[in-house]
Formats: C-alpha cells, sequence, structure tokens
C-alpha cells in the first residue's frame, strides 16, 4: 500500500532530513515509527501527505508516485488518508460536529450522509453526543479522540499520526493506541509517528526507527 | 423509497450525479450564508470596506452622470449644422444668383434658405422702434443672407490635427472655403461653440476612464486588503481543509463570496448616494430650468447603468479576492 524507494528530502538551506529510506507497508498492517526529535519523523509523513515532496526517490501509495502529483491532483489523493496531530487541529470556531464533519464537506458529500457518518465516526472514538459541543469545552484527551474521528469519518484505507499522544497522560495514550489498533484490524494501513517508547512496548507491533534521517530498524532490509 | 434507501445502504460511497450536484449547490448556499455572517459578525470593519469601497465607485460614477447630463443639455452633435453666409451689400442681383447656385452644388450643403437685404429690411421694419429709424437711411444697408444647412456625413476629410474632432475641423476648413468666394462678406459658422462643448465633453469622458481605473485599482487593493486580513484570521483552517483534502476552489470559496459581497455591497451604497444627490440637486435644478422655460431634469442612474455598477462591484470584489487567496495557497503548496 505504501513504499518509499531510496527517498531522500532536503529542505531549501536545511541539511537533509531524510536519507535513502526504504521501506513498505501493506494495508492493515499497522506500524510505529520513531527516533529522536529532528530524526526526520514528522518529514516522512509530510511526504506521504505530499505537504512537502520528496528531493530524491519515489513515495508510492497504491503504486502511484504520490511526489509527482500535479497540484490539482493532491485534494483528491488526500481524500484517501486520515492525518491525525499532536496538536489535533481542531477549528475552535465550530463545532465538534463541523469539525468531524470538515473532510466529507470538502468531498461534497451529501447532508443526511455526513450527519449519519459523523454520529458514526464519534461513536467509533467513544464520544457519541459530543456533536454540538465545542473543542475548547472538551479535555486534552477528547481533543484528540474528535481529532481521530475527523480522520477516519470518511474511511481512510491510510491513517497517518504524527505524535499523537504527545501532550497525553500514560492512560489517555494507551486508550488512543487501543484506537488505531481497532482502525489497524479493520483493515487500515497505520503508521504512527511518536518518541513514547514506553508506549511502543505497550502495543505489538511494527517499529520503524529513524536517527538523523536514516532508518536504522523496520526497513525492507532493516 | 425503500429501494432508494436499500441501494444507498449497499454503497454507502457512491452519489448519483443529481445528489452530488444538490450537495454542490448546498454547499454554495451554507458557504455563502456563512460569509454573510461572518461579515455581520466583524461589523465594523466589514461596514468600513464598504463605505471605502462606496466612495470609490461614487466618485468616476458621480462624474460620468454629470459628463452625461450636460452632453444631454447641449444639443446633439447629429442636429444639422448651420452656416450663415453674407453676401457683399454691393453685389449685383447676377452675382447673388451665381452665388445661391454656387452653394446649393456643393455637396455638404443639404439646403439653402436665401434672405434678400429686402426682405431682411422688411423684417427689422416689423419691429416698431426701428422702423422711424430705418426710414432715414438713403440705401438698404443689410446684405442678403444664405442660410446653409450642412449635410455633416458630407464633409471632405481634412488631415486631422491633433486634440479636436475632425468635424469641427472640417466645418472651419469649410468656412474659410466658402468665405474666399467672390461676393461673399463673411462666414458665420454657428455651431462651432457646439463643438468644442463636444470637445469638452469627449475630454472629460476620456479623463473619467483613466479616473474610474485609477479608483477601481483602489477598490482592489482595499477589498484584497480586508480579504487578506481575514484571511489571517482563519490561516489554520486554511491548512487543515487543505489536509483532508479540500481543493483550491474550495479553500477560495468563503472570501471569494465575502469579496463579492464587500464589492456588493459597496456598489449598492454609491448607487443610493448617487440617486439621492439626484433627487436633492433636481429640486434645484427644476426651479431653474423654469426660470429658463425647459424642461430639464437631471438624470439619476438608468437601471441599465445601476445594474452595471453593482456587476463591477461584485466583479472588483471577486478579483481582489483571488488574488488575496491565491498568496496564501501558493505559501501552503508543497514543495
Ligand atoms: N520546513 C523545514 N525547513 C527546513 N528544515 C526543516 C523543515 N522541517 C524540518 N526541518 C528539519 O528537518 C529535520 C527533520 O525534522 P522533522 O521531520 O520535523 O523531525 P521529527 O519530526 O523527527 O522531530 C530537522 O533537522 C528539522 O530541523
Ligand atoms: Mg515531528
Amino acid at each position: 500500500m505504501i513504499r518509499f524507494d531510496t527517498v531522500s528530502k532536503r529542505y531549501v538551506g536545511g541539511s537533509e532530513a531524510l536519507s535513502g529510506v526504504d521501506f513498505a507497508l501493506a494495508g492493515g498492517e499497522m506500524a510505529f515509527l520513531t527516533g529522536h526529535s529532528g530524526a526526520g519523523k514528522s518529514t516522512l509523513l509530510k511526504l506521504l501527505m505530499v505537504m512537502e515532496r520528496p528531493s530524491i526517490g519515489a513515495v508510492l501509495v497504491n503504486g502511484h508516485n504520490v511526489g509527482r502529483l500535479a497540484a490539482r491532483q493532491i485534494p483528491y489523493y488526500r481524500r484517501q488518508l486520515g492525518v491525525v496531530f499532536q496538536d489535533h487541529q481542531l477549528l475552535t470556531d465550530r463545532s465538534v460536529f463541523d469539525n468531524v464533519a470538515l473532510p466529507l464537506q470538502v468531498s461534497g458529500e451529501r447532508t443526511s450522509e455526513v450527519a449519519k457518518r459523523v454520529r458514526a465516526a464519534l461513536a467509533a472514538v467513544g464520544l457519541a453526543g459530543y456533536e454540538s459541543k465545542r473543542p475548547l469545552s472538551l479535555s486534552g484527551g477528547e481533543q484528540q479522540r474528535v481529532g481521530i474521528a475527523r480522520a477516519v469519518v470518511h474511511k481512510p484505507r491510510i491513517l497517518l499520526a504524527d505524535e499523537p499522544t504527545g501532550n497525553l497522560d500514560p492512560e489517555l495514550s494507551a486508550e488512543i493506541m487501543a484506537l488505531f489498533k481497532r482502525f489497524q484490524e479493520s483493515g487500515v494501513a497505520v503508521l504512527v509517528a511518536t518518541h513514547d517508547v514506553e508506549l511502543i512496548r505497550q502495543v505489538n507491533c511494527r517499529v520503524l526507527h529513524l536517527d538523523h534521517g536514516r532508518l536504522l530498524e523496520g526497513g525492507i532490509d532493516g | 423509497m425503500a429501494k432508494a434507501k436499500s441501494n444507498s445502504r449497499r454503497q454507502p460511497h457512491r452519489q448519483s450525479g443529481g445528489a452530488l450536484l444538490r450537495g454542490y449547490f448546498a454547499h454554495h448556499w451554507a458557504t455563502l450564508r456563512q460569509s454573510v455572517s461572518r461579515l455581520w459578525a466583524d461589523r465594523l470593519q466589514s461596514s468600513l470596506t464598504a463605505v471605502v469601497v462606496a466612495i470609490a465607485m461614487t466618485l468616476p460614477a458621480a462624474l460620468y452622470l454629470t459628463v452625461e447630463n450636460i452632453a444631454a443639455l447641449a444639443p446633439p452633435l447629429e442636429q444639422p449644422a448651420r452656416l450663415s453666409v453674407y453676401a457683399e451689400v454691393a453685389a449685383s442681383g447676377a452675382q447673388l444668383a451665381a452665388l445661391r447656385s454656387q452653394l446649393a452644388a456643393r455637396p455638404e450643403v443639404a439646403a439653402v434658405d436665401y434672405i434678400s437685404a429686402d426682405q431682411a429690411l422688411a423684417e427689422l421694419a416689423a419691429s416698431a422702434s426701428f422702423a422711424t429709424a430705418l426710414d432715414q437711411l438713403p440705401s438698404n444697408p443689410l446684405p442678403a443672407l444664405y442660410e446653409l444647412t450642412l449635410n455633416l456625413s458630407m464633409l471632405t476629410a481634412a488631415e486631422p490635427a491633433a486634440g479636436q474632432p475632425i468635424v469641427a475641423q472640417q466645418l472651419e476648413a469649410l468656412r474659410a472655403e466658402l468665405a474666399a468666394l467672390p461676393a461673399v462678406a463673411e462666414v458665420e459658422l454657428d455651431s462651432l461653440w457646439l463643438q468644442r462643448l463636444q470637445a469638452i465633453i469627449e475630454l472629460a469622458k476620456q479623463l473619467l476612464a483613466g479616473l474610474a481605473l485609477v479608483l477601481l485599482l483602489g477598490v482592489v487593493v482595499v477589498i484584497g486588503n480586508t480579504v487578506k486580513m481575514a484571511i489571517d484570521h482563519r490561516r489554520e483552517e486554511i491548512v487543515v481543509v487543505k489536509l483532508v483534502g479540500g481543493t483550491d476552489a474550495y479553500v477560495r470559496r468563503p472570501f471569494i463570496y465575502a469579496g463579492a459581497l464587500y464589492g456588493l455591497v459597496g456598489a449598492a451604497l454609491a448607487l443610493a448616494a448617487l440617486w439621492l444627490a439626484t433627487a436633492v440637486l433636481n429640486a434645484g435644478v427644476t426651479d431653474l430650468a423654469r426660470l429658463y422655460q425647459s424642461q430639464f431634469v437631471l438624470r439619476g442612474p438608468t437601471s441599465v447603468e445601476a445594474l452595471l455598477l453593482l456587476a463591477t462591484g461584485i466583479g472588483v470584489g471577486v478579483v481582489a479576492a483571488y488574488f488575496a487567496v491565491a498568496d496564501q495557497l501558493r505559501a501552503i503548496a508543497p514543495n
């Protein structure tokens, strides 16, 4: 489903954030992406979201080289992804419902269908009945779960999360991980960037270890 | 009904074209309503922008109407221009007859009205105050007069000189030519002032077009800046929308609507100001016109002009917003 083929990324005026990264992730597979701060975890995820393009190599998703997507094709590609951030990026000026509905609204989904799917997504993250609340009135863990509901509401085949538990205590972090695990079991490819070693130990799955932009462990050959 | 329901359950991802279209219009409608409520929530800034837009649009529109009203006051150029050709007092009957046929033969001359010296004297004598004075004269001092009605389309083309309407030059050339004919004492061009006025109106129209262009650019800047501020407040939202697969058009839409609304409201205010000003001025003008026994009334914007102004406002607002959002979209495009 996802394949990195000797991918390097050098930011304009910066050093190399990723060097010759090779790995593959199958559909329904879950992996952690670990490494020190500045190792290149976020950069790797951004290449998958096409927020950045690789300097060398190919990022393949379902066989398509997404690094070469034309600007006007990027939105349609992104609709196949679910993305979760550490700072959850909820829009504070609108309700939980409107936040979760956003990925459906941008693709022009019917209103009745939107309502149905948003309720289902909120129920899946344990927030049934939270539709009309405002993000700022929720706890950190609840906010992050709203972010996850938004990431899965359109039933993506790929779920990407960048430090999704960075601001949460261990108990809440474990809950979030259990959620990701559930999505993986339903056939979604899940890639979670985190430097929370304790969390990785608890959840038994594949680990991709980045160090100064190089994949040391968990790649195709490593 | 039941069938449609089971269908949609079987294919949750599929949407018929009609449903997609409905969703599309629903989205446009929702975006427009949202834009209106956002502008309303930020009333002070919004009305400030709309007022500046209104002023920038009222100025050229008011000048345009002024020129139009002056042009309406001046008789139209299409009305045949007239030349008065005065014969020399000493000219003989044969000379006068020759001159008459010479004038009538010219292609530019549509008609010749001949007023003989005797006729002129009789007309003058008809007004009582002159009668006794005229009796004292040994001979008729008045010249014979030919009043020519010109066919402007037949004027021979002269080399156009810069800055003057061709018609005025041609009339002047014709006047000089006729003045040189034998037995002609003087030729008066009755409509020269009219030509000059038309020239001034033409010039004013050109200046106006330039001014309107500059002010419209000003409107673009004002609306563009206001939209930019709105974008700054919603930068985070734009990033999120783009990340979950929103197209550039989707991101642009609410701002385009906002720009269009600023333009529309600004133009509507400008229109209101113009109509109000016309009404107020007309109260004075009709009194003045009555003194001169004229039916003249100042005209405000016609409905076509009003629609044009509103459309211009919307168009300029859309263009301004488009460029303001394009900047932001470029900033978050991948590289
Ligand atoms: N937009 C950017 N421009 C320049 N350098 C960047 C940019 N983003 C990240 N980097 C650099 O790339 C390296 C990897 O960063 P990142 O992928 O954010 O690491 P991580 O997420 O593992 O902490 C770091 O050295 C960082 O400074
Ligand atoms: Mg990071």
